[in-house]
This record gives structure tokens, sequence and C-alpha cells, in this order.
């Protein structure tokens, strides 16, 4: 029970506090309210099938399938994560056990201040110097040797695709799981790397015990930088290629939801159903992205849990 | 007990410091193989910073110094890969600390896994049963080797940690007041085990505590140090005896 002279000082704090839940369940509302009318019209075939006719006809002349842009938000997102998770992992370890403190401190505002950006920065880097380069330095040398593979198999038009989105990802979510990784490690107590070392292993195999410690919080990082890559827009679209394109080849131009949304918003209120079917693409966003959430928060607890802080 | 040539533990003029604090002052002392040393003095002393100077342990903290020779059965210390000198020895920590994301096998399994010390399952199976038959733990667990070892009790662990230590098969073992935060059962069962461990191997224990008990109990040599200075150093019946140092005196009688 609350002592009397808190009581009023709790009531004041409380609407602000139940603002913000109620606010999020009414954001959950309405997306499912509107995406009901197109998940009414096309089912499960919304999400199963790779179709954008739009028409100013009509309802029925209308047919959507967001397939394209779902298999694109996850083969990004994956690149994303794979690129990330490597650097962010070996980029903790670094800075925490061989960086002398000043370059760490340094290295640790720098990687801070990557987190905070505007994405659109990443974006125009990436549309102007990464596309460019990686075009001419990866992925023409890649598809001139490697191209029966069917990864490499297509010719890179102009840049834009899955690969240069994945890469992009990569580098806007790597300051945001180096953060989460740095923090578990940063809660291992040093009683467990004395024992490790103690135990005669080189800075190898001290690393991997290091890493089985934090293995949560390595899941946890994963499933929040998917969950970040998912969800950013402005600078995918820039890089991605904006195609309705489902295709092995990485690089091969594609769609993701977010940049979907982006491209198309503007002009979804002229034709019957888009609108609803944006909004039942980022309904799916939002399931992802409270599942990874969710995941990530319990791993964290883990993380916590093991070393009591 | 068989007598060995040489010494186990040779420190020379050993200075340790830390962020510009000296902490070790000039510390000197030889062992024998196959003794216990007991290194005593009440908390803050430097017993601990000693300890991490003779594995190199002390490599971890960033602004650390260290000056003067430490040889371990010949080796020297500080003229050998860091972890090369510390496959020559164990450690028990103050605090028992087995991976909590590793079972119980697992957790004296690694160290002979690092080291490379077995070749099939087989030898490391035998290896795991023969570390834990040494603390004196296999009794209690062998039913259990898969279990995290946080389903043990605290004391337990401690055990665990000393087979995990032991399964390096380790020439110097260093125990840092293993016994301070374990209950007095399974500190008495960590003492046996210690003594139980000289008669059969060939090894030699460095132990700090900050009990002059258990240092008089359990002790071949008592090293007594003070602010991070070796104030007294010899055989441990006479030091518990007859000590010439007034501060060791005090020290016994558990006035300092």
């Amino acid at each position: 029970m609350i002592p009397k002279v808190d009581r009023g000082f709790f009531l004041s704090l409380l609407p602000f506090a139940a603002i913000i839940f109620a606010l999020f369940a009414l954001l959950a509302y309405v997306l499912a309210h509107e995406s009901w009318p197109a998940l009414e019209r096309f089912g499960i075939s919304l999400f199963t099938e790779n179709v954008w006719r739009p028409s100013e006809r009509g309802v029925e002349f209308v047919k959507y399938g967001l397939l394209a842009p779902l298999y694109g938000t996850l083969v990004t997102s994956l690149i994303a994560a794979a690129i990330a998770l490597p650097l962010s992992v070996s980029t903790v370890f670094f800075m925490e056990e061989m960086a002398p403190h000043r370059i760490r401190e340094l290295f640790s505002s720098v990687i801070d201040l990557m987190a905070g950006l505007p994405t659109i920065i990443y974006g125009l880097w990436g549309l102007e110097v990464m596309i460019p380069l990686l075009r001419g330095w990866v992925m023409s040398p890649l598809h001139e040797h490697l191209g029966f593979l069917p990864l490499f198999a297509c010719d890179p038009l102009s840049g834009a695709s899955f690969l240069a989105a994945g890469l992009l990802l990569a580098v806007m979510i790597i300051p945001f799981m180096h953060g989460v990784i740095k923090e578990a490690y940063r809660q291992v107590p040093r009683t467990y790397k004395e024992a490790a070392l103690s135990l005669g292993a080189t800075r190898y195999e001290y690393f991997r015990i290091m890493v089985s410690l934090i293995r949560p919080a390595v899941i946890a990082a994963v499933l929040l930088g998917l969950g970040r890559a998912a969800s950013e827009t402005v600078a995918v679209a820039l890089v991605v290629g904006n195609a309705f394109n489902i295709s092995p080849c990485l690089f091969a131009p594609g769609y993701t939801i977010s940049s979907l949304i982006a491209n198309q918003f503007t002009e979804a209120s002229f034709f019957p159903l888009m609108e609803n079917v944006m909004f039942a693409g980022s309904l799916v966003l939002l399931a992802l992205g409270m599942l990874f959430s969710g995941i990530g928060v319990v791993m964290m607890r883990r993380v916590r849990e093991l070393y009591g802080r | 007990m068989i007598e060995e040539k040489g010494y186990a533990l040779q420190i020379e003029g050993l200075n340790v410091w830390i962020r510009g604090k000296h902490i070790i002052k000039g510390v000197g002392l030889e062992v024998p193989k196959r003794r216990i040393l007991a290194v005593m003095g009440p908390s803050g002393s430097g017993k601990s910073t000693l300890l991490r100077a003779i594995n190199r342990l002390i490599d971890l903290i960033p602004e650390s110094r260290v000056e003067g020779k430490v040889l371990v059965y010949g080796t020297d210390v500080y003229r050998e890969d860091p972890y090369r000198v510390r496959r020559l020895m164990g450690m028990v920590f103050q605090t028992p600390n087995p991976f909590p994301n590793m079972s119980i096998y697992e957790n004296v399994a690694i160290g002979p896994k690092l080291n490379r010390l077995v070749k099939n399952k087989e030898e490391l199976d035998e290896l795991v049963k023969w570390a834990l038959e040494k603390a004196m733990l296999w009794d209690e667990v062998k039913d259990r080797l898969d279990d995290p070892p946080h389903r043990l009790s605290g004391g337990q662990q401690q055990r665990l940690c000393l087979a995990r230590a032991l399964a390096l098969k380790p020439k110097l073992l260093l125990l840092d007041e293993p016994t301070g935060n374990v209950d007095p059962v399974n500190a008495v069962k960590i003492e046996e085990a210690l003594r139980s461990l000289l008669r059969d191997l060939e090894i030699t224990i460095v132990l700090v505590t900050h009990t002059p008990h258990q240092a008089v109990r359990i002790s071949d040599y008592i090293a007594f140090i003070y602010m991070g200075e070796l104030v007294e150093f010899g055989l441990t019946d006479a030091i518990a005896l007859n000590p010439k140092h007034e501060l060791t005196v005090k020290f016994l009688r558990g006035e300092v």
C-alpha cells in the first residue's frame, strides 16, 4: 500500500504511464482493424502469392499478394544479421579485452554515434558510395567468375539489390547489436574470466568461452538486430531496387515490406484496398517485431539471472 | 614424504604496482616440491595479488606492473607465453565460480580439452572421474554429471572448482582463500582433499588464507604478508611455535 503522502504523486503519474500502454493498444487495434478488409478479401493468398495489380476501376479488379516483399524482408534481414553478428561479437571482444583504454573509449563513442545517426544518411551513402563500389568490385567479378552459382547468376544491373540492402542494413544494425552484446559482456564477473584464463586458455579459446558465457545475449542481439533490419525503411528503399521480385540471386532488385509502404503509400489512396494491404504488411512487421523483442528480452533476463546484476 | 630435489616455486625480489600503487614490496621465498605453503595475512595485504603474480592473471589488470622473478618448476613465468605458464598451474578462487553455462562434467572436462591432455572420450571420462575423486566430490555427483553446477551447494561447487583445476594435472595448485565462503563441513573436506593430494601426487600447493588456524593446521611453510611486505617466512612449526616478528605474534593471536 502506498503511504498517504505519496498517493497524490502516484495518482498524478499514473495517467502518463497508462497513456503509453493505451497508445500501444490503440496502435495494434488500428493496424488490425485497417488490415481486415484486405485479409477478408484475399485470405492467406495475401501472404503466399506474388501479385501487385492495382486498379482504379473497382475492388473486383484488384489483386495483391505480398510474398515478394516478405521474401525481400527476410533475405535482406538475414544477410544483414549474418554479416553484423561476427563483426559485432569480435569488435566487442577486441575492445573489451585487447584495445588500449583510450582507443576503447574513442571506438565506443564512434559506435554510439553511428547508432544515433539519421537513417537517411545511411541511405544516401549506400546509394552514392556503397552501391557503385559494390557493383564494380564485388558483384561484377562474382557474377563473371562464379555466375554458375544461383546466388550470383544474374547480372547486377543498377547494383540496387538484396545484397546492397543487406549490406547497408548490416552497417546500420552493427552499433545496435554491438551495444547489446557489450552490455552483456560487461556483466560477466571477472572471476569467470580469471577461471578461463587460469585453465591455460589461449586468446582464441578464451574468446570462445566468453562467447559461450553470453550466448543468450548473442541470440538476443541477433533477434533484435533482425527486428531492426526488418523495420528499417527509407535507407532500404533507396538501395533495394524496389521490384516485386523473388529470386535466389543476390544481385537482383527486390522489395521489403517497409520500403514498399514508403514507396507506394502516397498513391495508395487512389486504389481500392491498397492501403489495407499495406496495413496488413505492417501488421506482420508488428507481430514479428513483438515476437523477436519478446524472445530478446527473455534472453537478456537470462543473462542478468546468470550473473546476478 | 618423498624428498624431491629442487624447488617448486622460487620468487625473487617481486614487486607489483597497480595504478601506481605499490602492492607487493620485494617479496622473495622458495618452496620445495610437494609441500604446502600458506600465505597468510590480513585482508588487503596483497595475498591475492601475490597469487595472481605467480600465474600471471595479473596481466588482466590494466596499468599493472611487475618486477622481479618467479620460477615455477624451473620455468621463468615472465619469460614464457602466459597461457603456457598457466598450464603448469591450477587455481581455485575465493568464491566458487564453476561456469554456469556448462554441466558438472563439462566444467571438469574443459581444462583437459583446452590443453589436449586426452585422446578420446574414454580417457576424458576417466580423467574427469579421477579429478572429481581427488576433490572428494565424485560420490556426491556421479549420478548427475549432466546437471548444471548451480544445483550443487556452495561447498560442493568449490570442490567442483578444485576438480576443474586438478583435471589439468597441475604441478602447482594455487588457492585463493578457498574456504572463505564455504560452510565448516565443506571447509574440512577441502582441507582433507588438499592433504591427500600431497600424499598421492607430484604437486605443490600455495594456499592463501586470512585465518592463522588454517595456515598452521594445513601447511608445511608459512609466509606472513603485511601491507605487501613479507614479514616472516619459514617452516610452519617454527613460525607457529616461535614467531620472530612482533607482527606475526599479533596476527597469530588474532590482534592484527
